[in-house]
């Protein structure tokens, strides 16, 4: 496969699952809007921008670290659409759809017609609406919706995409795109949640957590009905079968690179293969006694940020000195 | 459909009687349903200089245009004949240069001409066939056909005739098989089977590459359908590479060596070591492997010689030259303005012609007297006497006009006609082309750069 095309492969991975990532956390902030205390919405908005570290529109909230004086509940129409609809804003979950189309329309050969198709329909979708248009009807579903559109698009993938490198660079993408955002959301939480700024969040903000990314049942399951940070973060961060967990994320990652065999750049793709094993080392045997779970999850994210490079270097942008010639 | 406006041609009297049955509803929902399906799959060609997006989808009309088998198959021979002679034209001023030593063309008029690319003196063209891809525009006038240009070059619209087909074919299911339809789908093994036999290595299996200026492009939509139709990679010239003068593409495998390229790219970007030196988007060194003859190039560079407006004059001429054959398709009558009696004529007519600059394509630049303004008439009138050289005229034709539904009722609109011929050992043709449309009210502008939409054609069999 051409590597730009394994490259753009691998975006759409990223792309939309940012995208998936960010409507999560924003049906849970709309939600909180209609009955949570400002404090809890407050920090819903800290939490969702400082993680994606961009900056807010809302002058009174671009210093995530302190206070915020003058800002209200009006505010956060502006959020939403800073983060569904602003083109500018990289990270909105627009910018996220044109951004994967994008990629998929310079590689519409490599996809199947059916996941162009379902892509091009949910982008135009989204392209057509405005920030008014879904406040004034039912703006949770809208980001329940688009949840949707992904899950759906990753699933005529999986039903239609042949089986080779392509579909092996679109997961890597959405893995370790999944594995870059939860580890930095998960530095946030455990940095600010006892930050006496947002008063008393009631476990409010890791059970959101729980919910964001349906680990609720399995929650239940193995701790019952009481939220507690440490199990919460445990659960997040190594749960083996936990689609949404950063363990299962990394862990897919290896065993796709060693799908994937020799890389031409040989020198950075065994690299690749060697973090890959690292970062599961990582949560395998050092994890479970570590003190301070925090350094963990920024060596994790540091890691894993690394891996991104050291996959693009591998496989997209590999130096040509001393690779076969087919 | 009409040989005068109460007469259809017999074998139009189906599809009309069919329209006539339906209702307006039901026509607009065929024409909103072919319309979803473009923009569902984003067929679109991008019109530069628009400051919106970028992707704009070709408007279609859900009304197909029909051409008899008879006609069809007097194209088809017509075709064949003039691209095998434009083909003996270009081998022969890269090489010989036989048929301007005797004069059937005058020198300057070719080695004038801006296309003419002195890098490709003498230099062995595969098959003796540099055009491997010919899309020719024609018109139907109350003569008959005729031959309006030939574009030599990197031709577009073959995607949309296909496109258009599976638009438009569900739609009118009983006519389609009572019609007996001639398929236009082949047109992907057809290019597929043509590529190959530009194979220098003769291998079963070549490595072919279609080589895309990229996603800014006005036809990447193009691109993506036929790299995805003949089984090739959509490459851009960052993705390939030339080492000791072979073209290599960038995989995930390593690098791949590619055998044949379908470059969708001017000779001007090809390659920055030989034509335009600031080109992002060509690849060092690939003329030097191409003239080592350890890569083939569809259609090969220069062939825009062919396509010059001032030779185009000169088609007839070397189809009785080169073949020793009356021509089976006529040109329109043209002006060569570098001639001073041509210039004079075309001065004196002005308001009957339209003006067209050489080495034009596109529709970019098109001066039609009738709807010029005086500004606009005194302003080009400079520009012509400036450099004659670089203008032809041509009359202002009383193009065919086909019934297209717009704002929910029939409308004549002026259309023409591009079928692609294929050459490699052969030739190739699939019975359709693309029509374009000049969709505002008594345009007779069709270019998809210039807003014109398309529409289904059937050689009809029944």
């Amino acid at each position: 496969m051409l590597s730009r095309s394994a490259q753009g492969l691998y975006w759409i991975g990223r792309y939309l699952k940012r995208a998936e990532h960010i409507s999560r956390l924003m049906e849970q902030q709309i939600a909180a809007l209609v009955d949570r205390p400002l404090s809890h919405i407050y920090f819903g908005w800290a939490r969702l921008y400082s993680h994606l570290r961009v900056s807010s529109p809302v002058a009174a909230l671009r210093d995530w670290s302190k206070e915020a004086d003058g800002w209200g509940l009006a505010d956060s129409f502006t959020l939403a659409d800073d983060l569904t609809f602003t083109r500018s804003n990289e990270y909105s979950i627009c910018s996220c759809f044109e951004m994967g189309r994008e990629n998929a329309r310079q590689i519409r050969h490599c996809v199947s017609s059916e996941m162009w198709i379902c892509l091009n329909r949910s982008y135009q979708h989204m392209r057509d609406q405005h920030i008014e248009d879904i406040w004034a009807t039912d703006p949770q579903q809208f980001y329940a919706d688009v949840v949707q559109d992904v899950n759906t698009f990753m699933g005529v993938a999986s039903a239609t995409l042949y089986r080779d490198e392509g579909w092996e660079f679109l997961q890597i993408g959405r893995m370790i795109e999944h594995a870059q955002l939860m580890c930095s959301l998960l530095v946030f939480q455990t940095t600010e949640s006892s930050e006496e700024k947002y008063g008393d969040l009631e476990n409010y903000d890791w059970s959101s957590l729980l919910h964001c990314f349906q680990a609720d049942e399995a929650y239940q399951h193995y701790f019952g009905l009481n939220i507690q940070a440490s199990n919460v973060l445990n659960m997040l961060v190594t749960d083996k079968k936990l689609p949404n967990s950063v363990y299962f994320s990394l862990e897919q990652i290896g065993n796709r690179l060693n799908e994937l065999g020799d890389a031409p750049g040989k020198r950075n793709g065994a690299t690749a293969n060697r973090f890959a094993g690292r970062l599961t080392s990582v949560l395998n045997y050092e994890w479970p006694d570590a003190e301070d779970k925090k350094r963990m999850i920024v060596l994790l994210e540091n890691l894993s940020m690394r891996l991104h490079e050291y996959i693009s270097s591998a496989w997209f942008n590999y130096e040509i000195d001393d690779t076969a010639r087919i | 459909m009409f040989k005068t406006s109460r007469d259809p041609h017999s074998h139009c009297q189906r599809l009309l009687d069919e329209l006539t049955s339906m209702s307006v509803e039901e026509l607009d929902s065929v024409q909103e349903r072919v319309t979803r399906t473009f923009s569902s799959q984003s067929i679109s060609f991008t019109l530069y200089g628009e400051d919106e997006t970028t992707e704009r989808i070709i408007p279609i009309d859900c009304i197909p245009r029909i051409l008899s088998a008879a006609e069809w198959d007097h194209l088809e021979a017509g075709l064949k004949q003039r691209v095998a002679a434009l083909n003996h034209f270009i081998v022969d001023v890269y090489g010989k240069c036989r048929i301007l030593d005797e004069g059937v063309i005058p020198v300057d008029v070719v080695k004038g001409c801006p296309q003419y690319r002195i890098e490709m003196y003498n230099v062995q063209i595969p098959l003796d066939a540099p055009v491997g891809v010919c899309g020719t525009d024609l018109v139907r006038t109350q003569d008959g056909f005729r031959v309006l240009e030939d574009n030599l070059r990197v031709p577009s619209g073959v995607s949309y005739m296909i496109a258009n087909r599976q638009a438009t074919k569900t739609n009118f299911r009983e006519v389609y098989r009572d019609y007996r339809v001639r398929e236009v789908e082949q047109y992907g093994q057809f290019l597929y089977e043509t590529l190959c036999e530009f194979d220098p290595t003769g291998k079963e299996d070549p490595s072919i590459a279609l080589l895309t200026p990229g996603v800014f492009n006005s036809a990447f939509y193009e691109h993506m359908f036929l790299a995805d139709e003949i089984g090739a990679e959509l490459v851009e010239g960052r993705d390939l590479l030339v080492n000791d003068g072979y073209v290599y593409m960038r995989t995930t495998s390593g690098l791949r060596r590619v055998d044949v390229i379908y470059r969708r790219i001017d000779d001007d970007f090809l390659d920055p070591l030989f034509f335009r030196e600031d080109s992002m988007l060509g690849v060092p060194g690939l003329m030097h492997a191409y003239r080592k003859g350890n890569v083939a190039l569809v259609n090969a560079p220069g062939t825009g010689v062919a396509d010059d407006k001032s030779v185009y004059a000169y088609v007839p001429d070397m189809i009785r030259y080169y073949l020793a054959e009356e021509p089976l398709l006529q040109n329109v009558e043209t002006y060569l303005c570098r001639f001073p009696k041509d210039l004079e004529y075309t001065l004196d007519n002005l308001d009957k012609l339209v003006v067209k600059p050489v080495g034009g394509s596109g529709g970019y630049g098109l001066f039609i007297g009738s709807q010029a303004s005086p500004e606009e008439r005194n302003a080009f009138v400079e520009k012509l006497q400036d450099e004659p050289k670089n203008y032809i005229a041509q009359p202002e034709l009383a193009l065919s006009r086909a019934p297209c539904w717009i704002d929910r009722r029939l409308e004549p609109r002026c259309v023409d006609l591009r079928p692609f011929v294929l050459t490699g050992k052969t030739s190739r043709l699939v019975g359709g082309a693309f029509c374009r449309i000049a969709l505002p009210k008594d345009s007779i502008v069709v270019n998809s750069s210039q807003g014109g939409g398309a529409k289904d054609v059937w050689v009809v069999e029944g």
